[in-house]
């Protein structure tokens, strides 16, 4: 598990999310929405009232000793998951829903701008529990809508690398 | 003096891509079906899933080609929904859907079911994606 400050820092820096590119969709924190509690939390969310943006601290901490002293480099992930329906995915043919997606393309522009609004930040290095980040990167990004009819998704972990000052 | 034999530069790689290849074979690739597989075994028991065929029909391909070796694991069908998580949804017959409900031993007919529901959906593993980050961590180390 990532440090979950992580999830809270590149939901913070979703805030700065461009309308003029793509609507914004709904931001979930899932490190709390998965959990078996859910009074009062957001487990799930509608796609057809909204297309929704979730972020997780579930990829591993990977962790390495350097130094002879010594001190931890480390490699932090948070995994980033794009929903959306389509937006013909109603009840009655002819009918359409409140939120969605056109269609491919503009699944794709939700993608692109959620990517860019992170990536502009890459070089704010951010820190977290003794922990300096001097990298920023997105990788393993997989786009698992090929198989449906209505509904999009893409999945990609936003990576940081740092260093932890061990006390 | 010594005179290089004029292919030398070809058994060179030759070379290079045997000690390469072999090692995939017998050491590399098995240790990264091993790396997912513990953490295929530890999601499957926190889960209480029955998905031993995940760990078990995993299949490993080296090939060799003139420039290069490439190594292939393959997870079987349907890996990627408990590897990627499936959210909660609704599922819609045509016109309508039978099935036997355990619960209340009885086949059922609908329209549609709200799938996951009460389970909150499969959450995702990330068995081999974070296999994947450690392998190379070790391999580049």
């Amino acid at each position: 598990m990532a440090d979950h400050l992580l999830v809270e820092t590149v939901l913070d820096w979703l805030g700065n999310w461009d309308e003029n590119n793509a609507p914004q969709p709904v931001l979930i924190d899932r490190d709390d929405a998965e959990s078996q509690s859910f009074a009062g939390r957001q487990v799930a969310w509608d796609l057809t009232e909204d297309n929704v943006l979730s972020v997780a601290s579930t990829p591993e901490r990977q962790t390495e000793a350097i130094g002879t002293e010594y001190d931890h480099r480390v490699e932090d992930a948070v995994s980033v998951r794009i929903e959306a329906a389509h937006q013909d995915a109603a009840d009655f043919p002819g009918d359409s829903i409140a939120a969605g997606v056109s269609g491919a393309g503009a699944f794709q522009n939700l993608v692109d701008e959620a990517k860019r609004t992170i990536l502009t930040e890459r070089t704010s290095f951010p820190s977290a529990n003794g922990v300096d980040y001097h990298t920023v990167l997105i990788e393993g990004e997989q786009n698992l809508a090929a198989e449906q009819k209505d509904y999009y998704r893409y999945d990609f972990d936003v990576v940081f690398r740092g260093y932890e000052t061990l006390p | 003096m010594t005179t290089l034999d004029s292919s030398f530069e070809t058994d060179l790689r030759e070379a290079v891509l045997d000690s390469a290849e072999a090692r995939l074979r017998a050491e590399l690739g098995p240790r990264l079906v091993g790396l997912a597989r513990d953490r295929w075994e530890a999601y499957a028991s926190r889960n209480d899933y029955d998905i031993s065929h995940i760990w078990e029909d995993a299949e490993l391909e080296v090939t060799r080609e003139p420039d290069g070796v490439t190594l292939r694991v393959e997870w079987p069908e349907l890996t990627a929904l408990f590897e990627f998580g499936v959210s909660p949804h609704t599922i819609e017959g045509d016109p309508v859907l039978r099935f036997y409900y355990e619960r209340i031993g009885e086949v059922v007919y609908a329209t549609s079911v709200d799938w996951g529901s009460e389970t909150g959906g499969i959450p995702e593993s990330r068995a081999i994606r974070d296999a994947l980050r450690q392998f190379r961590r070790e391999v580049s180390a």
